[in-house]
């Protein structure tokens, strides 16, 4: 049985994902942010022995090395990380700061400490990214923290990618659509797809192998290239 | 002020790097440009009224940063990532008021080429690239903004120890067409780019 580990995996897009690797027969490790928010638990319930919440805040190294420990006493490997925790940009100073350290350097974070337990797995590293970080696009107007940490992290992955790629490992870059999340503390009402939507087509995209995996480069839910 | 500074043009070169800011401040002075330094951690005072700011990025970061699987401080990073693209959007606060009261209106980046995401084929030094690239981000946002406000910008990859056909101070004070009628290259105004020294188009 193959393993995942997701972070952000509480609600939203996140919890979509564990649906759907426990509908593709992985065991799912899910990231648990908000162990009072019940989601999870409840579909715990009806898979008791292949999903398994970790307590983890991927702005916070004790949290990730402390989930990196709990993961390894329950298995050998891990096949696929995907990395979809993030927040809504915060403002000020210190809002940069808290932005960059959960959606850019939260993704460094988590692959850098988990990856001696990807070793022997299948070796492929997702990361949920967004329109709002593609330069070539940008379409927002004055200084923003959300599209920066979003570049940040493009970059960052692109840096992983290099060394990364020549040791067997794969890569998927994702921009969800606008989808009726909870990145603002409550689900929106706004957005064109639901949780559930892009996160099928997601994992299909995480799951399944390309001809090109030598090239990195964020593809939407329709399988469709969006430029950095 | 004498007659003839009342007439020059005036740009602010904002922070950071000093060697850069000595040689760009040597070629608009070389220009007939009036140049005023100014830098986060000084006093020096903003004049009223600018012509051009120029921003210089400083990427620089002590700690460790080799390639993913070697050691990272990771709150170091994020402190350092933020603080760097937090500082070039000060900068540019802090000249928007003068810049609205000159006749230039013109922001310029000096920035490098290892803030290319698609262009990256190296595999360390996170912080400098994150924080470039993050300026890229902030700059577009700015230009978006700006642009229709009767604002120009530019953004320049610096690679002077290469050798390059133009200078950043030539970039900075070329002007380009705002007719998107004319051929692509001549109408830049419209849109916003990354030039390096051999005036090619890097990518983002």
């Amino acid at each position: 049985m193959k393993t995942v580990f997701i972070t952000g995996a509480d609600r939203g897009i996140g919890f979509a994902l564990v649906q759907e690797f426990l509908n593709h027969g992985f065991r799912v490790f899910g990231g648990q942010f908000m162990p009072e928010w019940p989601q999870l638990a409840q579909l715990q319930e009806k898979y008791p022995d292949r999903l398994h919440p970790v307590l983890l805040d991927v702005g916070s190294t004790k949290s990730v090395e402390a989930a990196v420990r709990h993961v390894a006493m329950d298995c050998e490997t891990l096949d696929i990380l995907v990395n979809c925790a993030g927040i809504g940009g915060r403002a000020g100073n210190d809002g940069l700061a808290e932005t960059i350290n959960v959606n850019a350097i939260g993704a460094l974070r988590m692959t850098e400490l988990f990856l001696p337990l990807m070793e022997g797995g299948m070796k492929r590293l997702c990361y949920v990214s967004s329109e709002a970080g593609s330069i070539g696009v940008a379409h927002r107007e004055g200084f923003s923290a959300y599209p920066t940490s979003k570049t940040a992290l493009n970059m960052g992955v692109k840096l992983m990618f290099n060394e990364l790629r020549p040791k067997g490992y794969t890569f998927r870059l994702y921009h969800p659509g606008w989808v009726r999340s909870y990145m603002q503390g409550k689900k929106s009402t706004m957005g064109k797809y639901e949780p559930e939507e892009t996160a099928a087509a997601a994992c299909e995209q995480f799951i399944s192998d390309r001809e090109w995996e030598d090239v990195l480069v964020m593809t939407d839910l329709k399988g469709e290239a969006w430029p950095f | 002020m004498t007659c003839r500074e009342k007439m020059m043009k005036t740009v602010v070169i904002y922070r950071t790097a000093l060697l850069v800011q000595d040689s760009l401040a040597d070629w608009f002075e070389s220009h007939d440009w009036n140049v005023i330094k100014l830098s986060a951690v000084e006093e020096t005072q903003m004049p009223e009224a600018v012509d051009m700011a120029v921003i210089a990025v400083d990427p620089s970061y002590e700690g460790a940063d080799g390639p993913v699987g070697s050691a990272h401080d990771y709150d170091a990073m994020s402190r350092r990532i933020s603080e760097g693209i937090r500082e070039a959007c000060v900068a540019v606060e802090r000249c928007l008021p003068a810049l609205e009261k000159g006749e230039g209106k013109r922001i310029a980046i000096l920035s490098d080429r290892a803030g290319s995401i698609r262009g990256c084929t190296e595999r360390d030094r996170f912080v400098p690239r994150m924080i470039l690239a993050g300026i890229h981000m902030e700059a577009v946002l700015l230009y978006n903004q700006l642009h229709k406000k009767g604002y120009t910008m530019r953004l320049f990859a610096d690679n002077a120890m290469e050798g390059q056909m133009i200078s950043a101070g030539e970039y900075f004070t070329m002007d380009f067409s705002f007719d998107p009628e004319d051929a692509y290259i001549h109408s830049e105004e419209n849109r916003f780019l990354l030039r390096d020294g051999s005036f090619t188009e890097l990518p983002w």
